[in-house]
């Protein structure tokens, strides 16, 4: 509040309103972390009241993310929602939001069948990330990440038909987090009905001034 | 992609961040370590550019000397970078399998010496099929697994069957074997020499049934940053594949001989409560693989309490402040994933701008 009355007087500058990013909720039980959005977000709009009370006006009132955006945005109150995740999707935010498909994925090669059951692919955390979490095997194969160093990804084959692979097969992996993934990447191959439609440039990679 | 190019003389203070600092002399200091190590032994450094990403500093380090004068390279864009960049000599220390890419190095062969690891015979007949078609000649490393469970042959039979295949296939010459090894945890220098010792005879053993099956071997590529000064001193090695000397990072500090190069200046944009500063810098551009947190450089008081994708929490204690504005460098704990996240590096010596260098290899993946 004392932010907002300061802000409101001074020249050059519009109060426009609040913001929250509740990332801290809990993640496991889905319930639970809906319950822990809606109690984040309640404080931001009474917070908003308070404001409005005060005399002053307030136009935005900007929270939620892809794991709540839909509890979020019922709540009365609240003008946007600021999430990013939801449009290519990745691991971290797939239990949470299983209508949201996974539109981005990274093409690895098998580059070594060492012993049965493992497979090294030509992908690591150089080129995947793995800040967060591991990425998973997508696109049917019956397999594991188990690791990545930096370079490499080892795999963990679990059936008969994942024990195929060969040196030069391709593997889906789906990343833990797209936006780590994203900012490694300097264009994006965009493909349909399994054949290649454009490849666009990513513009704000490595943008971090 | 980035291109900030404060000018030379800019005092660090005046940077806008986050920005990427290399400290040349620390750099120098690295560089010149490792041109004594190897000054008088018949082993050399053949530095990985996996960790610097720019041949103008492999450039530094053959021209500091203790090099063959060549480079390894993990992928064929990292080596395309690097034969454009001036490098002649380039070894791929992991398997390149897939068809296009053979021929990509293939091409490249036609520029400069270029030597590729392997570990099954499929690849030695694709590389021997496609330098032939090519009219090049690749050289030809045998990978060998002293206990990295990775890539790489299992037992010496199956290095020497495939070294027998290597021998005889037209188009590739057999040089030899490799291994690469990690050290968990921190250990200390007699730790280190007995490991390293350990793992570099696994890969030397190999060398002799190899060379008992009648093939001579001229190339044993072993050893990296924790085992540089081990390496040299074990008759029958050749080579070092070390990378992350030259820039090091907070997870190397057992390394007292080598000082950290590369660090990241960041601003206090937040300081909600106190004993908490809220920095400008976050996961994205530090990298965090495993959950490795960054550290504060020479900052003593402070300490990186959590990292966010792009936000760095750190911890306050009540007989220092960090104001909004104030700066601060952090020190990362694995190197080359995160200079694979800057596309210029800000080269700094005594608190000034001296060299902005772009990282051409950054990105390439493939």
């Amino acid at each position: 509040m004392i932010c907002a009355k300061a802000l409101a007087k001074s020249r050059g500058l519009r109060f426009a309103g609040f913001t929250t990013y509740e990332g801290a909720v809990p993640e496991e039980d889905p319930e639970a972390s809906a319950q822990g959005s809606r109690r984040a977000v309640q404080r931001l709009l009474d917070t908003r009241e308070m404001a409005e009370k005060a005399g002053l006006e307030v136009h935005t009132t900007s929270a939620g993310g892809t794991h709540n955006y839909k509890e979020v945005g019922d709540m009365a109150g609240v003008t946007e929602v600021i999430a990013g995740s939801y449009a290519l999707m990745d691991g971290r935010y797939r239990s949470f939001q299983p209508r949201l498909r996974p539109a981005a994925r990274v093409l690895a090669v098998v580059t070594s069948r060492p012993e049965a059951g493992v497979a090294i692919l030509d992908t690591g955390q150089k080129a995947i990330g793995s800040d967060g979490g591991l990425p998973s095997v997508d696109g049917g194969l019956n397999a594991r990440v188990e690791s990545l160093s930096a370079e490499h990804g080892s795999l963990q084959l679990l059936d008969e038909s994942a024990e195929g692979l060969q040196p030069g097969d391709k593997v889906w992996l789906v990343p833990w987090d797209i936006g780590t993934c994203a900012n490694l990447y300097d264009y994006a191959h965009a493909a349909r009905n399994g054949r290649l439609e454009v490849i666009w440039d990513i513009g704000a990679r490595g943008l971090y001034r | 992609m980035d291109n900030y190019r404060p000018s030379p003389g800019t005092p660090i203070e005046e940077l806008d961040t986050p920005c990427l600092l290399i400290d040349l002399d620390a750099l120098d200091h690295n560089y010149a370590q490792v041109a004594r190590t190897y000054r008088d032994t018949s082993c050399k450094m053949r530095q990985h550019v996996k960790n610097i990403k720019s041949p103008m500093l492999a450039h530094m380090q053959i021209r500091a000397g203790g090099t063959n004068g060549g480079v390894c390279a993990a992928k064929v864009a990292e080596a395309e970078v690097m034969v454009e960049g001036g490098i002649h000599d380039v070894f791929i220390p992991n398997q390149i399998v897939s068809i296009d890419k053979i021929d990509r190095l293939c091409a490249l062969a036609k520029q400069a010496k270029i030597t590729v690891a392997v570990d099954s015979p499929q690849n030695v007949r694709d590389l021997s099929e496609r330098a032939r078609a090519y009219d090049v000649t690749l050289g030809v490393v045998i990978e060998v697994d002293t206990s990295m469970g990775r890539a790489g042959t299992r037992n010496a039979d199956q290095a020497v069957e495939l070294a027998k295949l290597a021998s005889t296939s037209p188009g590739i010459a057999f040089k030899g074997v490799m291994s690469h090894q990690t050290l968990p945890g921190k250990p200390d220098r007699e730790t280190r020499f007995i490991e390293g010792r350990k793992y570099i005879q696994a890969c030397l053993d190999v060398k002799d049934a190899i060379e008992a099956a009648g093939i001579p071997v001229e190339v044993v590529s072993s050893g990296e940053t924790f085992s540089y000064d081990v390496a040299p001193t074990i008759p029958g090695v050749t080579e070092v594949e070390g990378g992350t000397y030259a820039l090091m990072s907070h997870g190397f500090d057992y390394m007292t001989d080598l000082q950290v190069a590369v660090k990241v200046l960041g601003t206090v944009i937040s300081t909600p409560r106190p004993g908490i500063a809220i920095g400008d810098v976050g996961s994205r551009a530090l990298a965090s693989p495993g959950g490795v947190l960054p550290q504060l450089d020479d900052m003593p008081g402070a300490r990186v309490e959590a990292l966010h994708e792009e936000q760095i929490v750190l911890r306050v204690e009540a007989s220092s402040t960090l104001e909004l504005g104030d700066k601060f460098l952090l020190v990362s704990g694995q190197q080359d994933i995160m200079v694979n996240r800057w596309d210029q590096y800000i080269a700094v010596r005594n608190g000034r701008v001296e060299a902005v260098w772009d990282i051409p290899a950054r990105g390439c993946h493939n």
